[in-house]
């Protein structure tokens, strides 16, 4: 507990040079900014952020990356809420109860639960994660090369078995996604391989060009192909915001202002969410949409009003805004301590940290402990510059969602290039980007979730560089995988866990069919 | 006619005194990523050289395929010695080790170094063998039992292998992609034995007494262990060796050379340039353009080894 202390005053030491206060502030913002817009998602905008990272010290880099990442999952609130259209994946919970709420002309009050659901549990997340990362650090030094392997194959498979689109394609996405990390270097001896005899091959396709190209142009050209058809949908959108704006707001100024006994009925639902997320959100590859999604069902669940759910409850918004976001902390746990990211963006943030040259893993948060208290001291005070700059954003944010889209798309066009470039000052890798986001286009056309590439792809060589060192240090003999106890529990539950969506399958056929 | 002895003899002073480098900004290729501990070296190095000198120096990270990329944009860049590499000496090697063709060492004019690293075998406090000596008589009796990691040194994984077979003795060898994970593989008992550098995750927890410094597997001694020897003192023929330095192309004027080598000698004994790298577990030194073409030679005697014992 002292230790912690010392940890935490030394970490406060780091944060107080003004320059990382102001890189989180300025990701929160860029965040609040990005997320609001409708098909740029908090993954978009950490792609977008992580070259320019680079120029600013290690601190303020991860920290401008956090405060992004938090900033834009409340941000993508904002137009579910308003719009009915979700600024990021795990914001459609959100517009279950938002949108209806909009419709009624409470806009105002159902984005102020959402900001304080947000922030209350992100904060609290975070208070977990300053807890728990040093025990689990500890603990995570049992977790040898052999247990890596084993815990990267339960969170591939999990994260390719519950994507959208059913587990057959998920799987094979994943299995792409590993393929693609085989280019380049070899793991262990760095011998190139699938190089085609090129230099710049040879050590393998970088991160930043891959996920730029991948999401980012390829969700541009996409989303620019959907607005021709989405042409006469537009126009509603705008008679329904004309309608809204002048005659309701002025009728009432309550209906936009939540009073302390509202605030009271969603403290249940934002603690359910809080506890329902930062569980999920601590066990690699679940992500924090599935983390809305329970945390929404079990507050209707409990709740005295189930009828108002998806009508309008803000018990509703409290409880997808908090379980989404609970997922922030704990994510990071298995990042920090293992080096496994949880989900896409901590993947992202992942990469970042590497680049800076710092290895997460348990040696990282033994030696690096100032370090890494300062960045969960500015996580923790994100949350403040969250509820701060959200109140400003909500007030201003119809002008920004109603931008013209061609400016947005290729302002985001631009960026995504010169990050590419940037990272490496080569343009070789700028034909990464175009030839991954002919990719991503057709993963979007042919409906192949993408999330399980992108992931396999990033653990591709770490998982490879696992399996191949414990086969090293064990003469070959593969057994070793099932006889060491914790790497034995992993495999099996990945087993579990694909037997059991096989069955479940079957079983929803065999009621079909009857 | 008088106008023209002025700027002759202007010009025959400058090259003289030879004021005349650099009357332009150097470009320096770094081969490794922004951020890195190279890269972070470098910079504050080239930031007390930069005042020295009076001009700007552009720093230009170019990474990938082990420092190749970086190596092949130097020699592509014109010979004028406005363009600099800032190398590992390892690095030149590295390629052999990979299956790759190895770099060729005439092109480049060793300039100067500043930081020389060792690498150290690392072994656990709870090992019966407390020295290198009880280490090998341990391995004979278990053979098959060892586990070693290298902390991401291809070439002294290499030395330790060599030992091992001329020792004819058994431990399992594998390679972690670097300092962290070996020593977290070693704080977790996965692996008995690592092999990482000076100031790195493994060498810290020696100084706090979580390891038990072996042996050192590369040319130098350091002073925090006294009684380690190098590979060469115990009677193997090679060890690893490891500098940092500057280079130029092989055809870059005399004058550049000279001019680098002898800010870089200025800079390295600056006070507040070693309190800059203070806590990063490596203090810088000058080494002279003939000791950095020592330590390529060393190496290179190293990257025999990939014949002798094979992958």
């Amino acid at each position: 507990m002292t230790e912690l202390l010392s940890n935490v005053m030394l970490g406060m030491d780091l944060l107080l040079q003004w320059e990382v206060l102001f890189a989180a502030a300025g990701g929160v913002v860029a965040g609040l900014m990005m997320g609001a817009v409708p098909g740029l998602s908090d993954i978009i905008a950490i792609c977008l952020m992580v070259p320019f990272t680079f120029y600013l010290n290690p601190i303020a880099g991860i920290a401008m990356l956090m405060g992004l990442s938090k900033g834009a999952n409340f941000g993508g609130a904002i137009p579910a809420i308003l719009f009915n259209i979700p600024g990021t994946p795990q914001a459609v919970i959100t517009a279950f109860d938002g949108y209806p709420l909009t419709k009624q002309g409470k806009a105002g009050k159902a984005l102020k639960v959402a900001l304080f659901a947000s922030c209350i549990a992100d904060g609290i997340s975070d208070l977990i994660l300053i807890f728990l990362a040093a025990p689990v650090a500890m603990a995570a030094i049992m977790i040898g090369p052999a247990e890596h392997a084993s815990v990267v194959i339960f969170a591939l498979v999990l994260i390719s078995i519950t994507s959208e689109t059913g587990p057959v394609i998920g799987l094979a996405s994943m299995l792409f996604g590993l393929l693609l990390s085989s280019v380049g270097a070899d793991p262990l001896s760095g011998a190139p391989r699938l190089a085609f005899g090129s230099d710049e091959l040879s050590s393998g396709i970088n991160i930043v060009p891959m996920a730029l190209g991948f999401f980012v142009v390829s969700e541009i050209i996409w989303q620019i192909c959907l607005d021709k058809k989405k042409e006469a949908e537009r126009v509603k959108l705008q008679l329904l915001e004309d309608q809204i704006d002048p005659s309701i707001e002025q009728k009432s100024k309550k209906n936009h202002s939540l009073s302390f006994s509202e605030f009271k009925r969603c403290i249940p639902a934002i603690g359910r969410g809080t506890l329902i997320g930062s569980s999920i959100g601590a066990l690699p590859g679940i992500g924090t949409t599935v983390g809305a999604y329970l945390s929404y069902v079990a507050t209707k669940k409990a709740s005295k009003h189930p009828e108002d759910f998806g009508k309008g409850s803000i018990e509703g918004i409290a409880a997808a805004e908090a379980g989404n976001n609970a997922c922030n902390g704990p994510n990071l746990i298995p990042l920090i301590t293992l080096g496994i990211p949880g989900n896409l963006a901590a993947a992202l943030i992942l990469g970042a940290f590497t680049m800076q040259g710092l290895t997460p893993g348990p040696m990282f948060m033994e030696q690096q402990a100032p370090l890494l208290y300062a960045l969960f001291i500015v996580l923790f005070f994100s949350n403040f510059f969250t509820l701060f700059f959200g109140i400003l954003y909500t007030k201003l944010i119809r002008k920004m969602v109603s931008l013209p889209k061609n400016y947005i798309y290729s302002a985001v066009l631009v960026f995504a290039l010169i990050g590419t470039y940037i990272v490496h000052n080569n343009t070789f890798e700028l034909y990464f980007t175009l030839i991954f986001s002919v990719i991503g286009l057709l993963c979007r056309k042919g409906k192949i979730p993408m999330i399980p590439l992108l992931i396999a792809y990033i653990l591709g060589s770490s998982l490879e560089l696992k399996i191949r060192q414990t086969l090293d240090l064990h003469a070959y003999d593969f057994s070793v995988f099932l006889t060491k106890p914790i790497s034995c529990v992993f495999l099996s539950f990945s087993v579990v866990v694909i037997v059991y969506t096989i069955y479940k399958k079957l079983k929803s056929k065999a009621t079909a069919t009857e | 006619m008088k106008r023209l002895f002025l700027v002759l003899f202007l010009v025959i002073g400058f090259a003289v005194n030879g004021q005349a480098y650099p009357d332009r900004p150097i470009s320096m290729i770094v081969p490794y990523n922004a951020g890195g501990s190279l890269d972070s070296m470098t910079r504050i190095v080239v930031e007390f050289m930069k005042q020295e000198l009076d001009v700007p120096i552009l720093i230009n990270n170019r990474p990938g395929a082990s420092g190749t990329i970086g190596a092949e944009a130097f020699l592509k860049a014109k010979d004028d010695g406005y363009t600099v590499l800032v190398f590992p000496t390892s690095s030149f090697i590295t390629p052999v080790f990979q299956g790759r063709k190895a770099i060729n060492t005439d092109e480049f004019k060793p300039v100067g170094g500043f930081i020389k690293s060792e690498r150290i075998l690392f072994g656990r406090t709870d090992a019966p063998y407390k020295t290198f000596q009880e280490l090998i008589s341990y391995a004979r009796e278990n053979p098959g039992k060892l586990k070693f990691g290298s902390g991401g040194s291809t070439d002294t994984a290499y030395v330790f292998k060599y030992i091992l077979q001329k020792e004819n003795l058994d431990i399992n060898v594998t390679l972690f992609n670097g300092g962290a994970p070996a020593a977290a593989a070693i704080m977790g008992k996965h692996v008995d034995l690592i092999e990482g550098g000076n100031g790195s995750p493994g060498d810290v927890a020696a100084m706090a007494g979580k390891l038990i410094p072996l042996t050192i597997l590369s040319d130098g001694k350091l002073s925090k262990y006294p009684d380690l020897k190098t590979p060469l003192d115990l009677g193997y023929e090679y060890a690893s060796s490891v500098m940092f330095g500057f280079f130029l192309h092989a055809s870059a004027p005399a004058e550049a050379a000279q001019a680098l080598e002898k800010t870089l000698k200025k800079v390295l004994q600056n006070e507040k340039l070693l309190e800059k790298f203070a806590g990063r577990g490596v203090t810088p030194q000058f080494f002279t353009g003939d000791e950095l073409q020592n330590s390529i030679e060393a190496g290179k005697k190293v990257a025999k080894l990939y014949e002798i014992i094979g992958e």
